[in-house]
């Protein structure tokens, strides 16, 4: 009775001591910053964040390395946290790979990879106060981001 | 809708230059004008081979491993089909308030503190807003102080706007120290309009 009650919490602080070590070696898993908010949807829009893929609609909060997806006759709309914007139109698919905004200790970057489809980009903070850490990667070519408004289409392979 | 009677009048400027000269290319960007008359930017389009910069509005470049793709024009048409959806679901633009405080307190101005019930108003009539509350500071004075004191007084229009019932969980409260100045001045220079705290609704 006693070994097995003993065994359980020898279970849990191992459980434990795996989740703590995992969340230290992903910062990013473990921070989970918000970096941007959907503003606009419709049709079918997903997010894929670490594997696992949820229905997105306005206010939703979007992280660092998740992946967008549009669907037919689908769009959505991402405001950042450096007042950036993106639009995608149907059948798109963005991924964000790296997002830092803070100023005050001077740290920026914004690199997201276009894998197909419609966008459209305004560009917000970042560009404008670091604007050799703004970029969309293509799988042909990348984008640097200096300013302003850009449209950018990738039909899949 | 603004934005495609926009890029419309782009098209027509334009020379009748197509690129890669037949089929309209698949891969592509497009350089647009600043918005709300604000000056173009510019893109820098890289690949192994080299880089170019579109920095004219209504300027495009095929996104190709290829090193001869020089930069030509989208046709109206093509634009429309391949961004209307797109165009359409643009967010709005975010909206900024700046507020001001009384000299070395954390009193607003009597100007700052009317502007209060409008930044209630447009987070009201917002779709799915989110608020960033930012601290800025002048450069006199340390950067690490400068960046705690902004973030003091951004603190206090937090206050301000839980109590008028604003959600909490809508709100970003951050600091930009003296980083992202509304005048750019030197290091070391007292500038009461960059001592802000901006309240920007997205």
């Amino acid at each position: 009775m006693m070994s097995k009650c003993r065994l359980a919490t020898n279970k849990v602080t191992a459980i434990g001591s795996i989740v703590l070590a995992a969340m230290l070696t992903f910062p990013a898993f473990a921070a989970a910053e918000v970096i941007g908010h959907i503003k606009t949807t419709k049709g079918d829009v997903v997010v894929v964040s670490h594997g696992l893929k949820r229905a997105v609609q306005p206010g939703d909060k979007l992280r660092v390395s998740d992946t967008v997806q549009t669907g037919d006759n689908s769009s959505v709309g991402i405001t950042f946290r450096d007042d950036s914007r993106t639009a995608l139109g149907p059948n798109s698919k963005m991924q964000m790979k790296e997002f830092a905004f803070e100023p005050a200790e001077n740290q920026y970057s914004f690199v997201s990879k276009m894998f197909k489809g419609s966008m459209v980009f305004v560009s917000g903070l970042i560009a404008k106060l670091a604007p050799d850490t703004a970029r969309v990667e293509t799988t042909t070519a990348t984008v640097g981001i200096r300013g302003t408004r850009f449209l950018l289409r990738v039909e899949e392979e | 809708m603004r934005w495609i009677i926009r890029i419309r009048t782009l098209a027509l400027l334009a020379v009748a230059m197509v690129l890669g000269a037949c089929a309209t290319p698949t891969n592509y960007i497009v350089l647009l004008d600043g918005e709300d008359g604000k000056p173009t930017g510019a893109v820098v389009v890289s690949n192994e081979q080299g880089a170019r910069t579109l920095d004219s509005a209504g300027q495009a470049v095929e996104l190709t491993d290829s090193p001869d793709v020089a930069p030509g024009t989208i046709d109206d048409a093509t634009i429309e089909r391949d961004f209307a959806q797109a165009l359409e679901a643009a967010p709005l633009k975010p909206r900024s308030f700046l507020l001001y405080f009384e000299f070395g307190g954390s009193e607003l101005t009597e100007e700052s503190r009317q502007l209060i019930p409008e930044i209630l108003a447009e987070i009201r009539q917002r779709p799915a807003p989110n608020i960033g509350v930012i601290g800025h500071t002048d450069t006199a004075g340390g950067a690490e102080l400068n960046s705690r004191l902004a973030l003091g007084r951004a603190q206090k229009v937090l206050s301000l706007l839980l109590f008028a019932g604003v959600d909490e969980s809508l709100i970003d409260v951050s600091s930009h120290g003296e980083n992202n100045p509304l005048i750019n001045t030197g290091d070391g220079v007292d500038e009461p309009r960059n001592r802000r705290v901006e309240v920007v609704i997205r």
